[in-house]
């Protein structure tokens, strides 16, 4: 329950961007049918925000972290025929704890989460990653690609539920994070619990440094070593911003490249 | 004109000595054919050359154009104008072809490449070696077919325009048209350019259409035998074990050649294994 909170309705095709300023909770209400882009700015330190989506609808929830935020505790539930995208792009140098449970409520909801996140200094960011298949022919995915420079830490939790009678249930994860210094961490924990059978559940987590075969080849191409890592990890980096308005992804490529 | 002159070139992987005491001449404009059974060291020898950390030099000497070559490191020895197309080219997810390329190009320059000019050049590359041009967009070898690994490769030769082109089995995998379209892009490298070429292949065919000048064979981590071009012909008809008769070399079998250990574990057959111990 939310004691005080602020809602939005979001419905038709468009596209529409909104500053959540305050500490209040946001509440968005997709209509059905719709087809909606939302640009999310978050400015408050703490973030708390719900989504309730109606049927055979389209949300493409897209956020920049450009402000110093501590936390945010995202929530929605997916109705049938309802498909859910969160993209992420996190390359602010500042701590944050993300919270994100999707409830996969009826049959051929689906939702996934892509981020791109960028840790420098001694930040500590925390991606915690939920998905929870309350039925059967739902479709979920993670997709995080991350980067751990300095004394910094990256911490990729993803978790996906598949509960009892969720038959043809599809989770998917997917965490790659590249730990660019010695002193940089990252952990990637994929969580499947599957209470069903007759499900595909699939996750995949690399954590590591730069191959050595991978930087040698663009070596051999005459590009230093200094380029070399900062092309390989870039690659890592960039993707996410190919989600974004012509004008963000812009600002991203600037955000990331500023950082190599 | 002597580019690459190589003097009892010892070296090692992992405490494993492959090279024994390599001595070899490349010379701008000129063609080598590196011939020998697997596992001699010409592959070791191409790594080395190109400065991959994995090997060890142990002891000998490279002079490139007169300079210590072995006091270089991997991406000044590009830049003075080695090349090394990679029997096996590294998978790289994220990097896109078309900016990796951009980058290598530039490092050979003293001022960045335009955009347009670089487009131009690309696309000219692309059609020489029959690579769609909107593959540069993709990550680099990434999901790409041997054929197109192999072509990307001569691609990136075509691009950078070295002195010394060393192509390690640039013929594997690649069927027999695009055989011709990678022996005509070498063909022309040398003739437009004087561009060397120090080739390892162990098949007769590319060697008929890029018409090496020289041939060196390889064996034990040695060059044991130098010659022209009918070097070539000959170990094509006749395989290696003339050169055993003839100079009196055994020939090493290949280290999967060797007799299984007696215990291994963790695999099928660890059981029949134990069964043939008792």
């Amino acid at each position: 329950m939310l004691n005080k909170s602020t809602s939005y309705f979001l419905e038709g095709h468009s596209t529409y961007s909104v500053n959540l300023s305050d500490e209040n909770a946001s509440s968005f209400l997709l209509q059905n049918n719709s087809n909606v882009t939302l640009d999310l700015e978050l400015s408050s330190k703490k973030n708390d925000i719900y989504f309730n989506l109606g049927q055979n609808s389209n949300l493409t929830l897209r956020i920049i972290i450009k402000h110093p935020i501590e936390s945010v505790n995202l929530h929605a539930n997916v109705s049938r025929g309802t498909e859910f995208n969160i993209f992420i792009a996190d390359f602010f140098k500042n701590s944050i704890s993300f919270k994100s449970i999707v409830d996969l409520d009826e049959e051929n909801a689906s939702s996934s989460f892509h981020l791109g996140v960028l840790s420098k200094n001694n930040e500590n960011k925390n991606y915690d990653i939920s998905f929870n298949h309350k039925v059967g022919k739902t479709y979920s995915e993670l997709d995080a690609y991350g980067v751990s420079k300095d004394s910094s830490m990256i911490k990729i939790n993803g978790t996906s539920h598949i509960s009892k009678d969720s038959v043809k249930a599809n989770a998917n994860q997917k965490a790659k994070v590249i730990v660019f210094d010695e002193t940089a961490k990252a952990i990637a924990n994929p969580i499947l619990k599957i209470d069903c059978n007759d499900v595909v559940a699939k996750h995949a987590c690399a954590i590591g440094s730069l191959k050595d075969e991978h930087v040698y080849y663009l070596l051999s191409r005459g590009i230093s070593l200094k380029e070399a890592r900062n092309l390989i990890t870039l690659g890592y980096l960039l993707p996410i911003s190919k989600h974004f308005s012509k004008e963000d992804e812009e600002m991203i490529i600037e955000l990331i490249e500023g950082e190599f | 004109m002597e580019k690459l002159v190589i003097k009892d070139l010892c070296a090692e992987v992992e405490g494993n000595q492959i090279l024994k005491g390599v001595n070899l001449t490349i010379n701008k404009g000129e063609t080598l054919a590196l011939l020998g059974p697997n596992g001699h060291g010409k592959s070791t020898l191409l790594a080395i050359l190109m400065g991959n950390p994995r090997y060890k030099v142990t002891s000998g000497t490279i002079e490139y154009d007169g300079k210590d070559l072995l006091s270089l490191k991997t991406d000044e020895r590009s830049k003075a104008g080695l090349f090394l197309a990679f029997q096996n080219p590294a998978e790289i997810p994220g990097v896109v072809s078309a900016d990796f390329f951009k980058g290598a190009i530039n490092a050979h320059r003293d001022n960045k490449i335009k955009l347009f000019e670089f487009y131009k050049k690309l696309e000219d590359a692309c059609n020489k070696v029959n690579l769609p041009f909107d593959m540069v967009n993709r990550n680099l070898n990434d999901g790409f077919s041997g054929g197109e690994k192999k072509r990307n490769e001569i691609l990136q030769l075509l691009l950078l325009n070295p002195d010394i082109a060393m192509l390690d089995e640039i013929d594997s995998g690649l069927d027999v048209d695009a055989i011709n379209i990678v022996s005509k892009s070498i063909t022309a490298q040398k003739e437009s350019q004087n561009t060397g070429f120090l080739i390892i292949s162990h098949y007769a065919r590319l060697f008929e259409l890029v018409k090496p000048d020289r041939a060196a064979v390889m064996i034990n981590g040695r060059i044991v035998k130098e010659g022209d071009a009918s070097l070539i012909s000959k170990v094509d008809r006749e395989g290696y074990e003339w050169i055993e008769r003839e100079l009196g070399v055994s020939i090493k079998k290949e280290e999967n050649d060797k007799p299984m250990n007696k215990v291994s574990i963790g695999v099928c057959a660890t059981k029949e294994v134990i069964k043939d111990v008792k």
